[in-house]
């Protein structure tokens, strides 16, 4: 796929349209939004009543109630809150493999995400994953900021070797709020991803870990003795390729993959595989569906 | 069932190596393409899960592994005559018979015979069958056994190139003989159980039912007609090595002696013959202690013909220092070894005589005349000299050449020849009382000391009879039985006289006989010094063959002397019982020079070829066998047939070995 393509299509916008977030937890917004809250606010859904005290706004008073009962009581209505959209994209040296790169896949991913958001004004944040000092992405709000956001996922800077955990609780410092967290990364980081995945977790964030792989990653496509140096820090590993050393690595990876969605699972992360041979469009349209981030 | 296998040690220890060194390549990983991947976290998770038994897993999934091993093993066993052995499997058996005598070093076609005769046998090794037996022989004078019945091609090979040509001449006759005993089945079948026994596996292949042999002569047809007798129950194959056509010139006589009229005067005869089938031109050298004192040019020596060449040296009559000669031939042809030919001529030795006597004129007269005092070392002692040390030492080392013992028994015999009068020697001798007058009855005209002398007349006052030992001859009789008796006693003779000169009367020694007043007096005794003493042995020694024998003594009798070869090669020789020193001939012509311990220059022994069979080196169309002509055996020239396997396992090996590299991707295509 050619990098200079547009991250997402008309058609793809269009349909994207058509669909919102889902989160599995009501979150406390800072501004109105689509979404119904459990909070009581000032939507036109109509929630419960209760007595009235001196001091309530006389204009939510249930005059009708009033005339039957003679006691004053005051209707409440669902409040509407707006939703937190966090897309934490890996934008380590091993995301750039791939055609197209995991990199590349991760932000249409992320571009598709963050306009379904934008699209039911919920509050949109796109942030590199890093362990190092960077400065703060602005959250966006409003189908106008499709293009910023865009533009935000287009620049977003390549970092050296990066810690998984270091990048993500740095993430958590800067936004205490709360709200969905989708972590678009490989997951290949040899410190581990857990403590990152806990950091997430502890903050009571909506989780959903997107592991982008590589075809190449999924089924090599090795031959010969090989010497195979880390893209991050350089290690080697010397390999004979063999069909039983290919049979072994599957295996690994197979282990590795059920070792995320068995720690996943069992702290409420929904966890999802892709590779980078997926089609965008469909993904969301069917798999993130049927996974529940979007409907 | 047993396999044979043929190969030695080494040659297992390569067949071992060759998968070991397939092996060794695959986990010698030279140089690894380097390949960026994302991340090592899988692979290195993987290989830690395959490090168990990573080395044979590694060897288990290499299908190309297994491939080049067992095409490698398949290939390497193809080449083994590795064989069953079954009842039904009988072999045939194959003699070959190399000539390595002097004329098989002749070169005349670019190759010294030698090696060509080693490259048929290669050859026909390679054509033989994997269960047929084949031995080894070779022969000039001496037949030698390089290796019994075998199937071991490698082993036969590896013997084959031990074998030397030597200058001897050849002996093909007892070579046959003992090919032909080797291989008769009742001598073979014999010869294989008693291996078997004996725990000898080399002839472990021998087949149990002994088929007839044939018998493989690679030579040059140099020898005389075979008997027939000689060569029943063996197929005769001969392969004649060389061409007919040949260019040799050779000396085949080369003496001298002294000239009859002339004391001083050495005569040197020889005979060059011409063997070519062309007309040669040579210079001839003769060389005196290797100065050149005579030169003659031939232009034209037809073919066939002989040259006598007579030369004359005047040399010392009282010869006292070594004299060598050399003739040497100057001329371009195929065989060399006789172009030269030694002789030479040693100063005479005094012998050493021992007299020991209580005093006895006519005796002492005798071995005091001119002839005899020139020639001889002569010692007197008193009858006190038998009960000396010094007496001990004769009897422990053969110090004289002959002592004689006049009227006194010696306590114990000495190293030496003895003569002893009136009295026996030793317990084996009995010396009957002596008998007044005695008269001789006849004398033996056929022994060397009383051949021509007519002592018939001769008469004693008083005289004893002699009872000899088993073995003596009786030289002289009387009437009541002998008078002169010699007999051996190992490497010595003793001559026993019943008589003596003198005789005891009134404490007087008056004349016993008037012997000494005749002449046959001292003609027994100059012939007594001249057979025991060895007085006026000749010196002139013309040359020996290699392998011959030479006896020769010294003047005083030294513990060991020392030869030294022509090439410098220093032997020491041990004196034999009787004094004498006996020198082989090894295999090396020129002059061999005998020194003492001192380094003094003692004689020299001249050691040539001069043969003239040796020299006529024109293969024959046919040789001989009783009556019947064999022809030459068609032979098998080319060194290709038996090679090409090796071209060939070492090209599969090759591919091999470049199928693993491309395989890997150590190199690009």
């Amino acid at each position: 796929m050619n990098q200079a393509e547009p991250l997402l299509s008309a058609e793809t916008l269009g349909r994207l349209e058509r669909l919102e977030l889902v989160t599995r937890k009501i979150f406390r917004g800072q501004l109105k939004g689509e979404r119904r809250s459990r909070r009581k606010g000032q939507s036109v859904e109509f929630a419960d009543h209760r007595n009235y005290v001196p001091g309530d706004d006389l204009r939510f008073i249930d005059w009708n109630l009033y005339a039957r009962l003679d006691k004053l009581f005051l209707r409440l209505f669902q409040e509407e809150e707006d939703l937190h959209f966090h897309a934490l994209i890996d934008t380590s040296p091993s995301m750039q493999f791939g055609q197209p790169s995991k990199l590349r896949f991760a932000q249409q991913l992320a571009a598709a995400l963050g306009y379904i958001g934008l699209c039911r004004s919920d509050r949109i944040k796109v942030e590199p994953l890093s362990d190092s000092p960077i400065p703060p992405a602005s959250g966006l709000r409003g189908k106008s900021s499709l293009w910023k956001l865009l533009q935000q996922l287009g620049s977003l800077p390549a970092t050296p070797h990066t810690s998984l955990e270091a990048a993500v609780k740095r993430f958590c410092i800067r936004n205490p709020g709360k709200g969905i967290v989708v972590l678009l990364s490989d997951l290949l980081d040899k410190n581990g991803y857990e403590n990152a995945l806990r950091a997430l977790i502890a903050r009571q964030y909506d989780v959903y870990v997107v592991q982008i792989l590589s075809p190449e990653e999924l089924e090599p496509d090795l031959v010969g003795d090989l010497n195979l140096v880390d893209c991050e820090d350089g290690e080697f590993a010397e390999i004979s390729v063999s069909p039983r050393l290919l049979q072994q690595y599957r295996a690994t990876l197979q282990g590795f993959l059920n070792q995320i969605r068995q720690f996943c699972s069992r702290r409420g992360i929904v966890h999802m595989t892709c590779s980078t041979q997926q089609n965008v469009d469909q993904l969301v349209a069917t798999y993130l569906r049927s996974r529940g981030l979007v409907r | 069932m047993n396999f044979n296998s043929p190969w030695a040690w080494l040659g297992w220890a390569v067949l071992v190596a060759v998968p070991i060194l397939i092996l060794l390549l695959y986990f010698l990983k030279l140089r690894r393409q380097r390949l960026q991947v994302p991340s090592t976290l899988l692979w290195r998770r993987t290989l830690e899960d395959l490090q168990v038994n990573s080395l044979w897993q590694r060897l288990r999934s290499s299908l190309l592994l297994w491939l080049q091993l067992l095409v490698a093993i398949l290939l390497l066993l193809s080449v083994l005559p590795i064989g069953c052995q079954s009842e039904q499997t009988i072999g045939q058996r194959h003699l070959f018979v190399l000539d390595t005598s002097a004329s098989m070093t002749a070169v005349d076609g670019g190759v010294s015979r030698l090696e060509l005769a080693k490259r048929q046998i290669d050859a026909r090794l390679s054509e033989l069958r994997d269960y047929d037996l084949a031995m080894l022989m070779t022969c000039d004078d001496q037949v030698q056994i390089f290796q019994t019945f075998t199937a071991d091609r490698s082993l036969l090979r590896r013997k084959l190139q031990d074998v030397t040509t030597r200058p001897r001449l050849t002996n093909m006759e007892d070579a046959v003989r003992s090919a032909v005993a080797l291989t008769t089945p009742v001598n073979s079948a014999a010869k294989t159980s008693g291996d078997v026994a004996d725990g000898n596996n080399e002839s472990s292949g021998a087949a149990t039912a002994v088929q007839p042999a044939t018998l493989h002569l690679y030579s040059d047809g140099g020898f005389p007609a075979l008997k027939a007798s000689e060569a029943t129950d063996v197929f005769i194959e001969w392969h004649p090595i060389g061409q007919a056509l040949v260019t040799n010139l050779g000396i085949t006589t080369f003496n001298a002696q002294w000239n009859e009229r002339k004391p001083e005067v050495v005569d040197l005869f020889a005979r060059v013959e011409n063997v070519s089938s062309t007309s040669l031109a040579a210079d001839v050298e003769l060389r005196r202690n290797g100065q050149v004192i005579d030169v003659i040019r031939q232009d034209n020596i037809n073919p066939g013909t002989t040259l006598s060449l007579d030369f004359q040296d005047i040399l010392p009559a009282q010869l006292d220092a070594v004299t060598e000669y050399e003739l040497r031939l100057i001329v371009e042809d195929d065989l060399t070894v006789d172009n030269s030919a030694y002789c030479v001529i040693n100063p005479a030795r005094k012998p050493r005589i021992l007299l020991i006597t209580p005093g006895n004129d006519g005796l002492e007269s005798v071995l005091s005349t001119t002839l005899i005092a020139e020639g001889v070392e002569l010692v007197v002692e008193g009858p006190e000299f038998l009960l000396s040390a010094t007496y001990q030492e004769l009897v422990e080392q053969p110090l004289y050449d002959l002592v004689v013992f006049d009227r006194m028994a010696p306590p114990q015999l000495p190293l030496a020849n003895t003569m002893t009068w009136a009295v026996a020697p030793s317990a084996e001798w009995k010396v009957t009382p002596a008998q007044p007058p005695v008269f001789v009855f006849f004398g033996n005209n056929t022994h060397p000391l009383t051949a021509n002398l007519n002592l018939d007349a001769l008469g004693f006052l008083s005289a004893s009879s002699i009872q000899a030992p088993p073995g003596s001859s009786v030289l002289l009789t009387a009437a009541d039985g002998p008078l002169i008796v010699i007999g051996p006693r190992e490497n010595f003779q003793d001559l026993v006289l019943g008589f003596s000169l003198l005789l005891q009367e009134d404490g007087q020694w008056l004349p016993n006989t008037d012997w000494p007043s005749r002449i046959t007096f001292p003609v027994f005794m100059y012939n007594t010094l001249e057979l025991l003493g060895r007085l006026g042995q000749k010196e002139i020694a013309s040359s020996i063959r290699p392998g011959q024998w030479v006896r020769f003594k010294v003047g005083k009798q030294p513990q060991s002397l020392t030869t030294v070869s022509p090439s410098g090669i220093r032997q020491e020789l041990r004196p034999q019982t009787d004094g004498s020193f006996l020198f082989n001939a090894v295999d090396e012509l020129g002059i061999h020079r005998i020194l003492d311990n001192n380094g003094q220059h003692l004689r020299s022994v001249a050691v040539s070829l001069s043969d003239r069979r040796e020299s006529d080196i024109a293969v024959k169309e046919q040789t001989l066998i009783g009556n019947t002509a064999i022809e030459p055996a068609e032979t098998t020239t080319g060194e290709g047939t038996n090679l090409i396997w090796r071209y060939i396992l070492l090209t599969a090996l090759v591919a091999l070995f470049a199928e693993w590299i491309v395989y890997n991707r150590r190199i690009l295509l």
